[in-house]
Parts: C-alpha cells; structure tokens; sequence
C-alpha cells in the first residue's frame, strides 16, 4: 500500500504502522432486533469507492483514527 | 593483468586491486569492480548453465540482468544473476547441474518427440504410467538448483522510503529528471539496476562516458538525491508503492544479503530505457552469441575481448557502430551481416570498407554450429537463393531494439505499436506516473536529456510544486551523431527452421510457437500459456518481442502486436527479503533468567517464552497440594485504568459491574465481544478512586490496549490506560505452607481474618513493595504478587530461600495447568474458540444483566433462549490415558467436537479435561463421552461436573 496515513498525533505515517479497523459502522442501539444486529456484526458495504474507516496506530501513539479512503485509487480526502 | 584489454577511461573495474573467487574448485583472479559473470567471462569459462529442456549448454546473452542464462549458485544462494552480482573476496561460485558434461543433454536429440503441449498429450493416460515416470521427468529440468541449507542463516532487512519523486532508471534521462526535481527543492529517490549509473551511455567507448560523466557529477552535488545503484525494481502499484530490492548492499557476505526498499512516492518517473532482442535462427542460443550490449559492456566496462573471430548481425545502424568500437579496441572482426536492402549508413559501410570488414547487405544468419562455443555461422540471402558458412568464435547479434515496458504493464499502462516510429509506446500512464528516455523510443541524447527534464516538471506539477522557476539545463550538442536503435524485430522464413530458440528460458523453438497457433492457441495470452514462452526466468525479458512478432506474422488480424500480461516480480526475488517486515519478538519475563538458573525448561507459547516445568510437573503439582510451589506469572497483562470515566469503560468491556467492586476485593471478570464470544478474563483491583489494576490473559496483553481504546474511541471520555505489563513482575505462590512462608518475609498481618480469600492488599515483602491478592486458580491458598519487574528476581529468590526449608518448589505451566484443570476453570481461547459465546463456555453466571453498555450483552440476552451450538464439558478417565490435546469427540460415525485440554493428575490419578462439543444427550452424570484419537484409537471417558477437587472451595479460603 503506497498511500500515507495523517495520523493527528504522529503526522503522515505508513499505513503499515497502522492495523486497519474496519469500516465506520454505527451500532445498534440495546434495544435492536436480532436481525439488525446480526446486519450491524456480519454485513460490509465493501464500497468501491470513498467509504470511511478506522485504522489504529499500534505502531505510533495508540490512537484510533478515522480516515476517508478510497478504497479503488487509497487515496485519502479530507472529509 | 590478466587476458584483459589495456587501461580506459571507461572501465569500471580496478586492475590494481585482485579478488580471489572460487568456481569449480579453482580460483579464479577477477577484480574489484567485476561482476561474477564478467570475471569467468574472463577466466574463459564457456558454458554457464544447461537449458531446461534440452540441457543444451548456455552462457550469458546480455550482461545486463536481462537473460536468466548466467544465474548460478553464489554463496549457497540460489538462482543468482552472476552478470548483476559484483565479487567478493572469497566467494563460491557453483552452477546450478553438471555443465561440462551432462547425460541429461540426450534429450537435445530427441526434440522431435516433444511437441508443444507434451505434458497435456502424452500423459492423461494411462494413468499408471504418468504415475511411474512423473518423478523421473520432474527431476529432468536443466539450470534448477538443489535447495540447501545455507551455512549461515542469511540476514535480510527492508526499509520505508517515502520521497516526493521516485526515479527508475539511473541512464541519462533518469539522471536529468532527478537532477531538474532536486533543483525545484523536493527530495528524490533514483534507482539503477547497475552497479553505476549511466544506462545504455555508460558503456558507449568514449564518447557515451563522457556525457554520463557529466550527468553523474552534477547529480553528485544535490543532497537531497538518495542513490540506490545495484537495485532492481520488481514491482510497482497503481497507488504510487514501488518494491526495490538491493543485493549485497555491503560487501560481507555476514551483513545483510538482500534488502528491500518499499518506496512510496508522490510521483515517478519511469526511464527504464530499451534493450536489444535476440536474433531468431537456427542454433541461436549456443554459447559464444550474444547481444550488442553484452560485446559493449564486456570491452568498456571491463576490457574483456570477445573471443576469436566475431561476426556481427542486425538490422540496424547501431550493429555497425558496434562493429567499430570493436575494431578499435583490436577484436577481429570477419564481417558485419544487415538483413535490410539498404545496408548501413554510407559513412559506415565506408569506416568498415576502409578496415577491410566486409559487410553482408539483404543477408540474415540461418545456422550455426560448434559443440562448446560457436565455430561457425550459415549466412544467406534474404531471398534463401545463396548462402555461405563463416568462420566465428563469438556473433553479437541482434534483431533490433524494445522498450523495458514491464513496469509500465504493472500500472495498467498498455504498449502500443507505433507502426511509423516501428516501436511500442506507452498508451496512457496514470496520473502521478511519467516516462522517458529509450523508453519512449528516443535516441538523441540530447533529446533524451530534454525530456527527461520535462518528464520531471510534469511530475512535479502532479505534487503542486511551483515550477515555474524549475529550469531543463543546457545541453551541450552532441558530439557524435546519434544511431537509430529503434527497430523490431524481422524474422524471416529462411530463419525458421528446428532449434530455433524464441524463448530461451524454456526451450520454445519458432516451430514449438507455430504449432501451437496451427493448434489453435493464436490468441497472445492462450499461446504464451501453452507453450511457456515468455514464462520464463527472464520473464519474457528476450523473447516477448520475437514471441509478439512471431505471432503477428502468422495471425496479423488476430493478434496485431499486443505485448502478454505483465506481472510483479520483474526479476527474482528472495522470499527472506519479502518476508523481513514481519518482525517477531517473544516477550521474556523479567523471572525468565533467574528460573532458568533454578533448572526450568521454557518454550515459545504464543507471543511469551514461558517456563514448561521444571523437570517434573506432576511432582511439582503434588508439591503445591502437599507444601507449595511458585510460579512466574509476569505474562498476565496489566493495565493502570484511572480517570473520571473510568468506570464508564471498565463497565463496557466486563460483562459484570465494575460498580459493585468496593474496598479491597478482588474482582473477578470476562469480556466478550460484540457477538458475546468470551475473549478474556482477568481480575480487577480498586487501587483509589476512579483508579483500577487490571490484569488479562497472557494472550490478550499484546491487544489489550488496543481494544481498551477501541471502546472509548467515539466518546469523550476522561479515561487514560496505561500498559504496566514489562513493568510488573508476577510471583503466585500457592500451597497449604503458602502462609508460612510469606511470614517468614513480611511484617503485614496476612492471618486468614486480615487477608482472606478474594481480598488483596499492599505490603512489603522482603522488603519490595508488592500489591498481594488471595486468589483460587490453582485450588489451594494462594498468593499473587505484583512487584516492580526490576525487584522480581529478588522477590523470587528471597521466597524461594525463605521456603526451600518448608518444601517449597518452583512450578511451570504443565503444572499450572494440572491444578486449574482439577479446579475446573476455563482458560478463554484454549477450551472455547472464535465462536463459543459466554454460555457456551459455561460462564453465563458472569454476565450482569442489569447492566445496559456491556460489549457482547446485545447479542448474549437476544440468543439466551436460543438453544446452545457448543458447550465446554469436562470429562474424567481412570489412570493415565493416551488421548492428546485435538482428538474427536465422537458419536459412532458422527463428530461431536475435540477435546481442548487433557491431562494426567497424579492427585487424583486420573486423565481429566475438558472438550469443546455440540449438544448430546449424553451430557448428564454417569453420561460417557466417547474419543477417536491417533488415526482411528477409540477410548471412553466419563462426563464430570468440576471441580474434580475439593469441590467446596475449602482449601482456597484456608
């Protein structure tokens, strides 16, 4: 992977510092159904294109950081 | 000096500094600054390696990393590019088979019976008789090495670059782009492939040299270039990611032997330059044919004379130009053929007139003979009417010039035919990528330098620098008239005849290709499949042209010349180099030394290299149920938890309420999560307001923090985790004579009132300030100490004074695990997998329900009345038993589940354990639960309810 990472704490890094975390998803709430929930745990949208995803600095502050990628061309945009 | 030609501006090797390599048993003098190749160039070595098929004798066509002919065994590693590889003193050199005489070579007279898609043909049936011979014929292949072990383990590193220009290629072009980047400010990375820059200039006699010269002197003066010659790209990624791998990079054979350079650039430029193809003609690979570059490079670079008489061939001016320098420099040249009418340039045809070599136009070469070199070439009429036999020793032949397009491919960048310029050209790079120099099918040197320039300001354009004050310099005219050296490859019909090698890596004769079209196979990609071509160790890098070229001509609508699919490697590299990012570091703890002085046996176990026992588990665990026994318990993560929130994010991970954990109580939790699998568990203590020491599985303290962070990431919180688990030692010291022992070393009143089971408290024990809990895990009282990790040893080894007299022993994870088998408890990740949830593993009296933010707890209330897929049961048999760790759990034919932990207790002598299985009647007292061990074993077992000992806990609270 070529593209860098702009880490808030370390400034831009290789993404291999980071450990990817997965797509930004928002949890359902106590109350949810079996089905939303099963949805929210086993289901991507595995965009192709922009999508939002966290990505953890194991190997520099130990922050989660959020970062719009696209996930053809990695490159990274502002929000 | 050696058999080599008298001293030049242009020679890169240093005759005043000898190196002695071994090859063969003998040695041989090169020196410092040849490559392996050019020194047995040198030494006369003829042959270098066997081809695959045939076992005909091969050496080296190009020089320049191209070929796949010369590679050979180098210091115990294999397939290694000799004409890439610079000496070193005392290096061992060994071909890969026997080269001078080899019995395998008999299958050269029976091509006739390998037509293209032998293997396809010949061997579906019958069966029996594929089944007998596969083994003989896989052994067949020339030029394979045997894998050995290498006399030391080879050390390889890799390193992160991320320039704001990478630079591919270090020829004039290269050069020019990195020096006009370098003067607008940013910093830039070149890579050359070559032992010194140059390209293609460095090795044209005098003239060439000197514009490199100039080049690299100007480029020496920016710091802000990084160098990286002897490095060979091998892949490079749409996004911008280029892999670079370096042999050697210094000149110990015990340093470092391959590196790799992952860069990620803003921009690239790519000038990769052109080579020369091989002419096609019957008997065209034997030793002693090479390629123009390869007679160039052996007489400027380093002073070798090709041998004997040298007849050259082309289609070009460019062949003529060669045939020069070779004279020049003494070689004797008999004569120069050019397949084209016109002949060569008029001053040219005159120079050679004025030498007396005679020049063959409307000629082409046909056939060739001799046994260990070429002794003679058949040269004929285009027409096929006339014909003659020469006399040679070497013929530099070459069929015309093409573009190094394999990075281009690997961007998505296809090459065109360019049916006027009689060249491939790029199609469209993508953004942020620019080619130039030969590449592009320049010949100008001059040119080249502008484009290169240019080539530089638009990749600078892509970062947004400000180039409007970058300037192309000044480019002196050239002194010489520049050669046209762009020209595809013609093969004529006179030329095809049997053992006419198109792709020399495999063996695919001109005929091999025409019957696999006649078969069908027309399209570029289905006949390079069937027939291997291209496919190779070189990697199409001297047949792809001729291959396409070939094709063209016999099915000009179908397949009008498209290159085949690139693919990264470019060339070979090693899986140490690729591997070496991954680093692995097991984790010792701060004990570790000191129990290794008491006798322990350790091994690895996950990421910690941890004690196995300490000669005798089985006596260690009787030991801490008759007096006691200590153990390391360092690996356990431990995490400082404190803040305001603190309790917030505790509550959010453990399935029980953090809240209800007050004064001085131990805290026993499990964590799930969000499908409610149980992952950890572990002890919280309540070291002050809002401030807690928690400790985890050895296995999760590697993640811990990670996941801690992960479930604050979207709040606010006022929380802070900080890793104490280096910084801590654990000691559990457990046994009825636990008490006593610790007696000996504190003042601290530890009296069942003062200290009971399942409270902690701080004191000084022998003097070292320790967090001491009373816990259960092994089923008899027990202690565990946490103490700064630097006052460890001393902990351990005034414990283990202070109890020797008492019986105590030191105890490892064997026995560790004997007793929390005995006592029943479930070790998370070992009994339960990715998918057992918190009931599953029999721990649903753990989960608060009251709670609303627990990790998991969605999921475990909405599948509490869902009926269970597996569950943990523990099981007993009488005596010792020979079922291990992983056998089945069956049900006549049907598979239940696994056993997940098993083990002999001398306490209660029987095997005891626990398995992971799916629902069964069979699951009650008095049930028996049947195993499948060692390939077909049956055994039976009785299902139990733990704890097998002590079932009231009294031994715990003594």
């Amino acid at each position: 992977m070529a593209f860098l990472i702009d880490c808030p704490n370390c400034g831009r890094r290789n993404p291999y510092e980071f450990r990817f975390g997965g797509e930004c998803k928002e949890a359902p709430g106590p109350d949810a159904d079996l089905n939303t929930w099963c949805e929210y745990l086993y289901f991507n949208e595995n965009m192709s294109g922009f999508q939002q995803e966290w990505w953890y600095h194991n190997m520099g502050c130990g922050d989660w950081v959020k970062v719009r990628r696209n996930t053809v061309t990695h490159e990274i945009t502002e929000d | 000096m050696s058999g080599r030609l008298p001293d030049s501006p242009t020679q890169i090797f240093d005759p005043k500094k000898p190196v002695k390599i071994h090859f063969r048993g003998r040695s041989i003098t090169a020196f410092e600054g040849d490559t392996v190749a050019s020194a047995l160039l040198a030494a006369g070595v003829d042959t270098f390696s066997r081809s695959f098929k045939y076992h005909r004798r091969r050496a080296p066509a190009c020089l320049s990393g191209q070929c796949s002919r010369c590679t050979m065994n180098v210091d115990g590693r294999m397939h290694i590019k000799t004409c890439q590889t610079p000496v070193r003193e005392g290096m061992v050199v060994e071909p890969q088979g026997p080269i001078a005489f080899d019995p395998a070579g008999a299958a050269d007279a029976f091509s006739w019976a390998m037509p293209t898609g032998f293997y396809y043909k010949m061997f579906y049936k019958p069966q029996w008789f594929w089944k007998l011979v596969k083994e003989v014929i896989r052994a067949m292949p020339g030029n394979m090495a045997k894998v050995k072990a290498l006399p030391a383990k080879a050390h390889f590193d890799s390193i992160n670059l991320s320039p704001d220009l990478l630079v591919i290629g270090g020829g004039l072009a290269g050069m020019e782009a990195a020096i006009t980047a370098a003067d607008a400010g940013v910093r830039v990375v070149i890579v050359e492939a070559d032992p010194q820059l140059g390209g293609f200039e460095a090795f044209q006699a005098e003239a060439g040299f000197r514009r490199t010269q100039a080049s690299i002197s100007r480029l020496a003066a920016f710091p802000n270039i990084t160098l990286l010659t002897g490095t060979r790209v091998t892949a490079i990624y749409p996004d911008g990611l280029a892999v670079c791998m370096q042999e050697s990079p210094s000149q110990s054979a015990q340093d470092c032997v391959e590196r790799s350079y992952l860069v990620r650039a803003g921009a690239t430029v790519i000038a990769t330059g052109a080579g020369s193809m091989p002419m096609v003609f019957a008997h065209n690979d034997r030793p002693g044919i090479i390629l123009p570059e390869a007679a160039q490079r052996m007489v400027h670079l380093w002073g070798i004379k090709p041998k004997g008489r040298v007849l050259l061939a082309g289609g070009d001016d460019h062949i003529g130009e060669v045939a020069l320098a070779l004279y020049k420099q003494g070689v004797d040249v008999v004569g120069v053929v050019d397949f084209r009418e016109a002949g060569l340039r008029k001053d040219l045809q005159s120079a050679l007139a004025d030498h007396g070599i005679p020049v063959w136009s409307s000629y082409t070469l046909t056939d060739t003979r001799g046994r260990r070199r070429v002794t003679s070439a058949t040269v004929t009429s285009i027409d096929g009417l006339q014909s003659k036999r020469v006399r040679c020793d070497t013929i530099v032949a070459s069929s015309g010039r093409y573009p190094r397009h394999k990075l281009l491919g690997q961007i998505g960048t296809r090459m065109l035919y360019d049916a006027a310029l009689n060249f491939y050209l790029p199609e469209q790079l993508p953004a942020n990528y620019e080619a130039a120099g030969r590449l592009l099918g320049l010949e100008d040197p001059n040119a080249i330098m502008r484009q290169g320039a240019h080539a530089a300001i638009n990749a600078l354009k892509h970062l947004g620098v400000d180039t409007n004050t970058a300037k192309v310099a000044a480019v002196e005219p050239a002194d010489e008239a520049p050669m046209p050296v762009r020209l595809q490859p013609v093969i004529e019909d006179v030329q095809l005849k049997s053992k006419t090698f198109v792709c020399y890596c495999h063996d695919v004769s001109a005929k091999n290709i025409e019957q696999a079209i006649d078969e069908g196979f027309d399209k570029i990609e289905t006949c390079k499949r069937y027939t291997t071509a291209t496919q190779g160790a070189c990697q199409g890098g001297m047949c792809e042209a001729n291959f396409a070229h070939l094709l063209a001509r016999k099915r000009p609508a179908l397949s009008a010349r498209v290159l085949p699919t690139t693919r990264p490697p470019v060339t070979s590299m090693s899986l140490g180099a690729m591997a070496v990012g991954y680093h692995d570091h097991p984790q010792v703890s701060p004990l570790y030394h000191t129990q290794l002085a008491h006798g322990g046996n350790s091994l690895r176990m996950g990421s910690w290299i941890r004690m196995v026992d300490f000669g005798d588990h089985e006596a260690e665990s009787l030991a801490v149920h008759s007096t006691a026994g200590i153990c390391d318990v360092s690996m356990f993560g431990k995490f400082r938890v404190f803040g305001p929130d603190a309790e917030k994010l505790l509550n959010r991970i453990m399935t029980r309420n953090i809240e209800k954990l007050n004064g001085n109580s131990t805290f026993y939790y499990t964590a799930c999560n969000e499908e409610g699998v149980l992952v950890d568990d572990g002890m919280a203590l309540k070291m002050g307001e809002h401030d807690y020491f928690v400790t985890t599985t050895a296995a999760r303290a590697a993640v811990t923090e990670e996941w801690l962070a992960r479930w604050c990431r979207e709040e606010n919180w006022q929380v802070n985790v900080v890793n104490v688990t280096d910084t801590k030692a654990g000691i559990s010291l457990a046994g009825p004579m636990a008490r006593e022992i610790l007696s000996k070393l504190t003042e601290a009143d530890i009296s069942g009132e003062a200290l009971p089971f399942q409270k902690w408290m701080h004191m000084e024990v022998a003097g070292v300030k320790a967090i001491v809990s009373r816990v259960g895990f092994v089923g008899e009282l027990n202690y565990e100490l946490f103490c700064p990790a630097s006052q460890g040893p001393y902990l351990w080894d005034a414990i283990m004074a202070a109890g020797k007299p008492l019986g105590l022993v030191p105890f490892g994870i064997e026995c560790l695990n004997i007793c929390r088998l005995e006592k029943g408890h479930v070790l998370p990740g070992i009994d339960t997998d990715s998918f057992t949830n918190l009931f599953e593993a029999s721990m649903g009296w753990a989960l608060d329900r009251n709670k609303t933010e627990t990790v998991g707890k969605a999921m475990l209330d909405l599948t509490t009345h869902q009926a269970i897929k597996e569950r943990v049961i523990a099981f007993s048999i009488e005596g010792r038993s020979p079922v291990t760790e992983g056998a089945l759990v069956v049900d006549g034919t049907q598979q239940l589940g696994r056993v997940t932990s098993i083990i002999y207790s001398p306490l209660l002598k029987k095997t005891i354990g626990f398995a992971l299985v799916a629902p069964h009647d069979n699951w009650v007292e008095g049930g028996t639960v049947t195993f499948w061990y060692d390939s077909g074993r049956e055994a039976q077992a009785s299902f139990a309810k733990p704890p097998f000992y002590d079932p009231k806990g009294q031994r715990i609270r003594m």
